[in-house]
């Protein structure tokens, strides 16, 4: 099934330059009130010209010209909205189906993607956009050596915590009190692992949230990338234990949270490559806490796992 | 399931497994659902990928781990039921 077969036509002439983490794109074909709206929601993640125009991944924004072949039942898994998609015939990108949005994504320079919309103003809804988004970054992380995590980001000393977990795992909670106790945040639902030149892994700021939504308190742009302490996988308690995790159950832990590339779509040697790279080079803990337990009791007992980790905000 | 030490098996296509540490992780894709399984069953899963019937994967097994021959036939035969169960792994006419 091929998701843009029944679009066509452009909205307007405008066009933007996504500077992600690990991609660009070029989004062409947006009306005038389309891209203000990007602008305003994406402003320290697009460039003016792409730094680099033969890598650049291009996508036209079109018409939904006739309704989409799933209802908004059917987009849903484990009770909560999931975008469809699968792998396009000949490997060279995601075909993908939201709420209101069918979108072609491409997997490398030589595809043009699509994104396309009933109504002008859908584009810029987080629904669409930010889910367009979400799929071109986890995809091409893993192609780049990263990858996308359902989890938290909490920065301390310099260094980044990523808290994994999926849904109603405690996410938001956390960083609700990592706000309170004066930290700054990366991200409350979703954050991107690369590579560094150290060997390691930094965090990396994308523009995607969850119920916490954007914060003062939360970074944004490229420039923002810090080294990741530790990778802490949450759990359920009724104390406040952290134990380490042998590699073999946090490289599964990973798997579980890297939302869009562990369901099917022909990306399971990699990501298993992926996350026994990531496993095996960072220290993973599991974390129970209680809800009054505050931050800095809950990076007190961190501490004692993450070598060289220090407790400042 | 019937198990004679002459037949074969196959893993399931979208069946994903690697060597992570001592243990193995293992994704199948039709669900997503990830397990972690030990030493063992990571050496059996890729006995598995290349075409071991049962009297070889018990032999490779006794070759490489500590365990008494009874004890072992035991453990390999339960382990391949639950592959099954979970459609991990298919009888096969032939390797």
């Amino acid at each position: 099934m091929q998701a843009t077969s029944r679009q066509q036509g452009g909205w307007g002439n405008a066009t933007l330059h996504f500077d992600l983490p690990g991609v660009q794109l070029s989004l062409s074909g947006l009306h005038d009130s389309q891209a203000a709206a990007l602008r305003q929601h994406y402003a320290s993640f697009l460039t003016a010209v792409p730094n680099d125009a033969s890598q650049t991944l291009r996508c036209c924004a079109t018409r939904l010209l006739q309704p989409l072949p799933f209802n908004n039942a059917e987009l849903t898994c484990h009770g909560q909205y999931a975008p469809r998609s699968e792998l396009n015939i000949d490997g060279s990108a995601i075909n993908l189906w939201g709420i209101n949005f069918a979108a072609t994504v491409p997997l490398g320079p030589a595809v043009n993607g699509q994104l396309a919309v009933q109504n002008v103003a859908d584009l810029a809804q987080a629904n669409v956009i930010e889910n367009y988004l979400r799929v071109l970054v986890a995809h091409q992380a893993l192609h780049h050596g990263g990858l996308l995590l359902h989890s938290a980001a909490v920065v301390a000393d310099g260094q980044v915590l990523v808290f994994v977990g999926c849904s109603n795992a405690g996410k938001t909670t956390l960083v609700r009190k990592a706000v309170a106790a004066g930290y700054q945040v990366m991200g409350d639902d979703i954050n991107l692992l690369m590579p560094n030149a150290a060997g390691d892994f930094s965090a990396c700021p994308v523009p995607f949230t969850g119920e916490f939504g954007r914060h003062p308190a939360q970074l944004g742009g490229n420039s923002d990338a810090l080294p990741v302490a530790g990778i802490v996988a949450l759990s359920p308690g009724q104390l406040l234990r952290v134990e380490p995790l042998a590699i073999a159950a946090a490289a599964s832990r990973l798997l579980v949270c890297s939302p869009f590339v562990n369901n099917g779509v022909a990306c399971g040697d990699l990501l298993l490559q992926r996350v026994a790279d990531i496993s095996a080079t960072l220290p993973t803990l599991t974390l129970q806490s209680r809800r009054e337990d505050d931050f800095p009791e809950i990076l007190s007992a961190l501490s004692d796992g993450l070598d060289g980790f220090r407790l400042a905000a | 399931m019937s198990s004679t030490n002459d037949m074969h098996w196959q893993l399931n296509e979208q069946l994903r497994f690697r060597a992570v540490g001592e243990e193995g992780v293992v994704v199948d894709q039709r669900n997503g659902n990830v397990m972690v399984v030990n030493a063992v069953g990571l050496h059996l899963l890729q006995q598995l990928r290349d075409g071991a019937n049962l009297a070889e994967l018990n032999a490779s097994v006794q070759a490489e781990f500590a365990v008494e021959r009874d004890q072992l036939e035991a453990d390999v035969t339960r382990y391949l039921e639950e592959l099954h169960a979970l459609g991990a792994i298919h009888e096969s006419v032939s390797p």
